[in-house]
């Protein structure tokens, strides 16, 4: 029997993003993802002065404002025909993996573990879907503790990004040439300490409670697959190479195509609008491509458009960079990937998975904030920290970054000193597009198709599949429309 | 976890209740009296209709005083006074939509799951009689209104267990 289940809105997540699936015999046979909101910072940015972008971007987002700060900085030293000095580029380097370990921990504890342990019987934790907890009370009950612990640990995650960004969220150091903040040897110390703290909770209570959710749901390491085809635009610059192709990058920027390496070249991303609420327009790059709504446009059904690479869905994030980086990332990213591929019994393809992405989230972090110790010991407190630009009459610039949660590409034009066009395709753009014009469904709506779903009104699988990606809708679509909608069948919380 | 930071002060009086809707605004009228001669080592707030929104300010003290109209049963004006030794002690909201609509319960609730519940909770209540849109309260409630801050005061001034 074909029933449809509507998860609208999808909760504990960021943003609001609706869930269709049509299942058949208990799986899921089609489904659809819509970003329910839309946005106009394109229109928001046109006019202004250039330098405004890295500001009114952040504002995209209260999660990962950071990402954004650091891929418009990005776009303007690339149309400013500047790079940052040394101490600049690891100062920008720490904001950001502060940011990384804030957001992956809240992502984990805060957003996606109720899916797996059974939180308290009062609300917000209450009404859930109550089937399918496998965990005994006591193991529960500790990872309840940790969700409590991790608010603090957060906490301390901010104030060590804003040791160097002046505040969070909204970093107010981040230029255009560099930042703003002078380093001094109390800066480095406060934001060591509170590295030594975070390295403790990743390496002795995150890991450990993804690895044993990933023991105890071990189909879970089957099921929500996707798309298999992983790109990362690579994230935290190691040297000053001005072209962004080959600067060298913690993060590898690449691609992964059928467990093969490939790579990642930006001229060939583009997007699709066949199925969004934007005016028909053949699929071009974020480089020219336009951003007009079209709320009443036959047969749309998402505020986000379809970026495609190659005219292929590709899944962005801690999994795309897990799968980019076991060809020649960074050895200790690579070496606890595979520890933990054999701890678990696992074979590679089982990280394109719900807990295999959780995985890989955890492990980054952990690889990431390990790399941050030296990082930050490698600032000369005698150098400069930025240098000057002007702002041309006219340019092109383009900056790639991966935010926490994938690959972040901001575009920008200037005419007569002014932003004329700006463009900002993000992770969850990527991740949770809808159908493009090849009919081709985008990587979460993939993911979905084949899942188990036992009951329609507990569809809990759904929900712990488009959960794994780390969904954030806040930037993902394109000014709030109210619109009615006819609540789901199902309703999480 | 931690009780919340070092307070000079020992004990928080928290008004609950909606000054739009008549006597369900007796909490918030009762600590603003209290507050024009605050007794010595206590704090007060005005918590609305969000005792959610606070919680993360109830950790340190020894003592959380709740005063709030409260639906006992009794004439309109009674006092009553009633310990708190756990949520169960009141009766759980209807389950929320939003969490904008999460009740005194469920904000202690949060509180202890946080670490941040003081260890002891009285609830000061009185006896709504009229609970409706207006900024006035019933003439019972009003007249009650000086006793229930003298049993804040002299709650204030019991030995902290």
């Amino acid at each position: 029997m074909r029933v449809k289940v509507t998860v609208d809105p999808l909760t504990r997540i960021e943003g609001h993003l609706g869930i269709e699936a049509v299942v058949d015999n208990g799986k899921v046979v089609e489904a659809r993802c819509a970003g329910t909101l839309y946005r106009g910072f394109e229109q928001i940015l046109a006019g202004r002065d250039p330098l405004d972008a890295v500001q009114i971007t952040q504002r995209l987002c209260g999660v990962c404002p950071t990402a954004h700060a650091l891929a418009s900085s990005q776009c303007l030293d690339n149309a400013f025909g500047i790079m940052p000095p040394r101490n600049g580029r690891i100062i920008r380097n720490l904001i950001q993996g502060a940011n990384y370990i804030q957001s992956h921990i809240l992502h984990f504890y805060h957003l996606a573990a109720l899916d797996f342990v059974r939180g308290p019987d009062f609300p917000p934790f209450v009404p859930r879907y109550e089937s399918d907890y496998r965990l005994p009370d006591k193991v529960s009950q500790e990872i309840v503790s940790h969700y409590v612990q991790a608010l603090h640990i957060r906490l301390k995650a901010h104030e060590m990004s804003a040791v160097f960004s002046g505040k969070m969220p909204h970093c107010a150091s981040v230029v255009p040439g560099g930042v703003t903040v002078t380093p001094a040897v109390d800066k480095i110390t406060t934001f060591l300490w509170r590295l030594k703290e975070l390295r403790d909770f990743i390496d002795n209570v995150y890991i450990p409670d993804v690895l044993t959710i990933a023991r105890v749901y071990r189909d879970y390491g089957e099921i929500g697959a996707g798309c298999r085809r992983f790109l990362s635009w690579g994230a935290f610059d190691l040297d000053d190479e001005p072209d962004v192709a080959r600067r060298k990058r913690y993060f590898r920027m690449g691609r992964c195509v059928g467990g093969q390496p490939e790579p990642a070249d930006p001229s060939k991303v583009a997007e699709d609008v066949s199925f969004s609420w934007y005016k028909a327009a053949p699929p071009a790059s974020p480089a020219v491509s336009r951003t007009e709504p079209d709320r009443r446009k036959e047969g749309a059904y998402s505020w986000l458009k379809a970026p495609r690479y190659d005219g292929a869905p590709h899944e962005v994030g801690p999994l795309a960079r897990a799968m980019v980086n076991l060809n020649g990332g960074p050895p200790e990213l690579v070496k606890a990937l595979e520890q933990a591929l054999t701890e678990l019994r696992w074979k590679r393809e089982n990280l394109c998975s719900v807990t295999g992405r959780h995985l890989a989230r955890a492990l980054e972090t952990q690889a990431l904030a390990n790399a941050m110790a030296e990082w930050v010991l490698q600032i000369k407190l005698d150098e400069p920290v930025a240098v000057g630009h002007k702002i041309p009459e006219s340019a092109e610039g383009m900056g790639l970054w991966d935010a926490s949660r994938g690959a972040l590409g901001h575009w920008i034009s200037i005419r007569n000193q002014k932003i004329a066009r700006y463009q900002a395709v993000v992770p969850t753009t990527w991740n949770a597009s809808p159908h493009d014009g090849k009919n081709q469904p985008g990587p979460i709506e993939e993911a979905l198709l084949g899942a188990p779903v036992g009951d329609g009104n507990n569809p809990f699988a759904l929900a712990r599949i488009v959960r794994s990606f780390d969904p954030c809708i806040a930037c993902a679509v394109h000014l709030v429309t109210p619109r009615g909608r006819e609540l789901g069948v199902a309703r999480i919380v | 976890m931690n009780g919340g930071p070092p307070r000079a002060a020992k004990i928080l009086v928290a008004g609950v209740g909606n000054l739009l809707l008549g006597d369900e605004g007796a909490g918030i009228h009762a600590v603003r009296e209290l507050a024009r001669q605050a007794p010595p080592g206590v704090d007060i707030v005005d918590a609305g209709t969000a005792l959610g929104e606070i919680v993360g300010r109830l950790g340190g003290y020894r003592k959380l005083i709740l005063v709030d109209a409260v639906e006992a049963g009794g004439a309109p004006g009674q006092i009553v006074r009633l310990e708190i030794r756990d949520e169960n002690d009141l009766a759980a909201a209807p389950l929320p939509l939003s969490l904008h609509e999460l009740g005194v319960a469920e904000a202690l609730r949060q509180a202890r799951l946080l670490g941040l519940l003081p260890p002891q909770v009285v609830l000061l209540g009185v006896q709504p009689a009229r609970i409706a849109p207006g900024l006035k309260l019933s003439a019972a409630v009003a007249r009650a209104l000086p006793a229930l801050v003298e049993a804040i005061r002299a709650e204030a001034a019991q030995p902290l267990i």
